[in-house]
């Protein structure tokens, strides 16, 4: 199981305020180069990524968006999240000529999509969960998020 | 049993469709399917089509493509995830 280094490799940002999406990814991704978990031009590789094949998904009361983009870009696996303040408007991944209104940023750095996928599967199913996307809003400190993760990824659903 | 042909669509063909091929694979061979996937990108959807059944996609895809389309999120986020099989196997020509 990669999760551990997944976990180990997560950068958690609660209560931020951006003005719009960009903004967002583009704090997220800089954060991961200077971690050294993903090249420097990440950023505007899933700036360009998104803007083709936008990440939004509407669940409900709680949205959010998984950022992210090909493995050439990325060095090890790893992830990045922001909790926001005020939701910032991303485009719909099934729909992209709909806006939806984000409170959770992901921003995915997939570096083996093998190994990621008990990982994203876990954590995109959770955003199904209110509990959990609540847990994560209500988080104050990185730690907070990273204990709410830990426990979307020990949970029961597949 | 004839083997179902899945071609499973996401922007770039990485994280997104790599969760839902494993949760059609998981679903359907619960329901006794016997199924094969394959992944792309949304832009290389036409010279991935051979053999095809049925595309599940998170994105649009071109439309007229000659095979049937089941556009969801449900097998990303777990929401709408029975319908959303019911609706591949009646794409798919009902139950084995």
């Amino acid at each position: 199981m990669k999760f551990e280094e997944i976990v180990k490799n997560c950068i958690a940002f609660p209560k931020m305020h951006f003005s719009n999406a960009e903004e967002v990814i583009d704090f997220l991704s800089k954060q991961l180069t200077n971690k050294g978990i993903v090249k420097n031009e990440f950023s505007e590789a899933v700036l360009n990524r998104e803007k083709k094949y936008p990440t939004g998904l509407q669940l409900g009361d709680i949205n959010v968006a998984i950022p992210h983009t090909d493995v050439d870009h990325v060095l090890k696996s790893g992830i990045a999240i922001a909790t926001l303040t005020t939701p910032v408007f991303f485009n719909r991944m099934d729909d992209p000529s709909t806006k939806v209104p984000v409170n959770i940023v992901f921003v995915l750095a997939v570096s083996n999509p093998k190994e990621y996928v008990k990982f994203l599967s876990k954590l995109t199913t959770s955003f199904g969960k209110d509990h959990y996307m609540e847990e994560l809003l209500k988080a104050e400190d990185p730690d907070e998020i990273k204990k709410v993760l830990k426990k979307i990824l020990d949970g029961e659903e597949k | 049993m004839k083997k179902i042909k899945i071609l499973v669509v996401c922007g770039t063909g990485i994280a997104t469709s790599t969760v839902v091929s494993r949760k059609l694979e998981e679903k359907l061979s619960e329901r006794g399917f016997s199924v094969e996937t394959r992944q792309c990108k949304a832009a290389e959807v036409e010279r991935n089509l051979d053999g095809v059944d049925v595309i599940v996609t998170t994105t649009p895809v071109p439309e007229n493509l000659g095979v049937p389309v089941v556009r969801t999120l449900a097998f990303l986020t777990g929401v709408g995830e029975e319908e959303a099989i019911e609706e591949v196997v009646k794409k798919l020509g009902g139950e084995e």
